[in-house]
Order: structure tokens, then sequence, then C-alpha cells
């Protein structure tokens, strides 16, 4: 019983441990912590399936504590308790279904796969606009950089197009469309190039800075 | 929505398509149209005329036009991603 009354001090591993399962079932489709984090969807998913985990370590502490202490002993018995409630709240999460007479009436599969597919395409749509301040920093890094140096930017512009696979006559189209486009829009050359690179190959572009 | 995913299913028959679609998966959104292009070693116009097809049909979203965008894919575009998945 006076586990019951430690379950409020638990919320904490509780919710760290829902990250945990959540950024091991997500990270790898989406490879930024930062988006994730900043995400409202996500932070919607962590909060639901910390709420179902708080619910499956409330029913473990009251049905099973005994038990598991028997087996891993009194040090190990929270940790086991909210890792077994993790995984109790993902398998209900994605397996419950009721099927009545062959038609499904509850399909919480379904309904969490379609979340789940928003949640990866909301976060990836983030990591999109990180990226894309991050290129027009380093463009205005690399314009200043090289505003009196336009011709090696150029130059460099030029061998990365051909890196990518570009035909010579296709990459020269590409340099002088640009150049045209910086006539055209009366925008600094320099600065559309080094934009260009920032977005072909940002490695590259922070190794001209260097 | 339906008339979406049979035009999909139609473009990821594409051998060309289906590489575009790997880069725009494996840059997690953090790839732009100039980077998907170095990755798969293709035409900077063939390349853009394949975004902007799966751009039209919802599969993928972009942060402006053109090769200058950064991809990543839709809610559709990860459910199609585990069709192929299932399909390979």
């Amino acid at each position: 019983m006076s586990y019951l009354l430690q379950i409020p001090f638990e919320i904490p591993e509780i919710v760290l441990v829902s990250l945990l399962y959540l950024f091991l079932d997500i990270y790898p489709a989406v490879k930024s912590f930062r988006a994730m984090l900043t995400t409202a969807s996500f932070l919607l998913l962590w909060a639901t399936f910390s709420i179902l985990t708080g619910v499956a370590y409330f029913f473990l502490m009251t049905t099973s504590v005994a038990k598991v202490q028997n087996l891993v002993g009194p040090t190990g018995t929270k940790l086991t308790i909210i890792f077994l409630a993790a995984l109790m709240g993902a398998t209900v999460l994605q397996s419950l279904s009721l099927k009545i007479s062959d038609v499904k009436i509850v399909n919480l599969q379904a309904l969490l796969d379609g979340y789940r597919g928003q949640v990866l395409a909301d976060i990836t749509k983030r990591n999109s606009q990180i990226e894309r301040l991050s290129a027009f920093r380093l463009g205005d890094q690399l314009s200043k950089e090289f505003q009196n140096n336009v011709n090696d930017l150029a130059a460099e512009y030029s061998q990365l197009l051909l890196f990518t696979g570009q035909t010579s006559a296709s990459a020269a189209q590409l340099v002088a469309a640009l150049e045209q486009e910086a006539s055209d829009l009366k925008i600094s050359k320099v600065k559309l190039i080094a934009g260009r690179i920032a977005r072909l190959d940002g490695a590259r572009g922070r190794q001209l800075l260097s | 929505m339906a008339q979406n995913i049979r035009i999909a299913t139609q473009l990821l028959s594409n051998p060309d398509v289906i590489r575009v679609f790997r880069a725009i998966e494996d840059g997690s959104g953090k790839a732009s149209g100039w980077g998907i292009v170095k990755t798969v070693g293709m035409q900077a116009e063939e390349a853009q005329g394949i975004l902007k097809s799966l751009r039209d049909c919802g599969v993928i979203d972009s942060t402006d036009a053109g090769l200058d965008g950064y991809y990543s894919l839709t809610k559709l575009g990860f459910e199609l991603r585990s069709g192929l998945r299932i399909a390979v």
C-alpha cells in the first residue's frame, strides 16, 4: 500500500521512460531531437503515452508489485515496473481493437498509425524549416566571406554542380541562369551563389568558411 | 485523397521516382532539392520534374518551390513508405 502513496512522486520517471520509448520509436525516421521536442503533435503524443504508462504503472503497482519484487529484488522493483508499464502502454496503443460480428468497432491501431504518420510528417516538416533557416545563415556568412572574391565562389559552385552528376553543359547552363537571375532581379551574384552552395552542400559551405 | 493515392502509386512504380522518394526519406526533411539532386546523381531538370509530380499528389511537401526548397514526406508519404517496405 505504501507503494501507491509514492505514485505521484514517480511521475517524472514515468514521463522520462515514455519519452525514451518514443525516441526509440520515432527518432530513426526523423533524426532530430530538436525538431521532435519543438513539434506540438509530438508533445501531445508524449503526453498521451505518459498518461497511459501512468495508468499501467498504477495497475501493475496494485496487482503485481510483490511478484516483481520477488523476481528482481527491492532496488530494481520501481524501475522494472515503470518499463513494464511503458511496454503495456505501447502494446495497448498499438494493438487494441474490438471486433464484433466481423465489424471492427474499436480500432486503436489504425488511429495510432494515422496519428503517428502525422507526427512524423510534422517533425520532418519542422526539420525542413530549421534547415532552411540554417542555409540562409550559412549563405549570408559565405557571401560576406567571399564578397570581394566572387569568381572563386562561382568556380566552387560550378565544381559542386559537376560533383552532383550534372554534365558540363548543364552546369554551365545553371551558372548562366543564376547570373541572369542576379542581373534581372538586381540581387548580388555572390549572395545568390552563396545561397545555392548552402543548399547544395552545406558541409562544403561550412568548410569554405573555415 | 483516393485519386492522389492512385497517382502516387503509379508514380512510385518508376525506379527514378523511388530513388528520389528514398532520398527524401533518408534526408528526414533536411535535404534540399539540390541535395536530393546530388544524392541521386540526376540531372537537375529531371529531378525537379519528379519532385513537382510527387508534391502535386501530396506525397511530399517543401518549404519553397523548385530545387531551393527543403523536402519532407507528408502523412501520405509516410503511409506509402510503409507500403513500399512491404513491397520490397
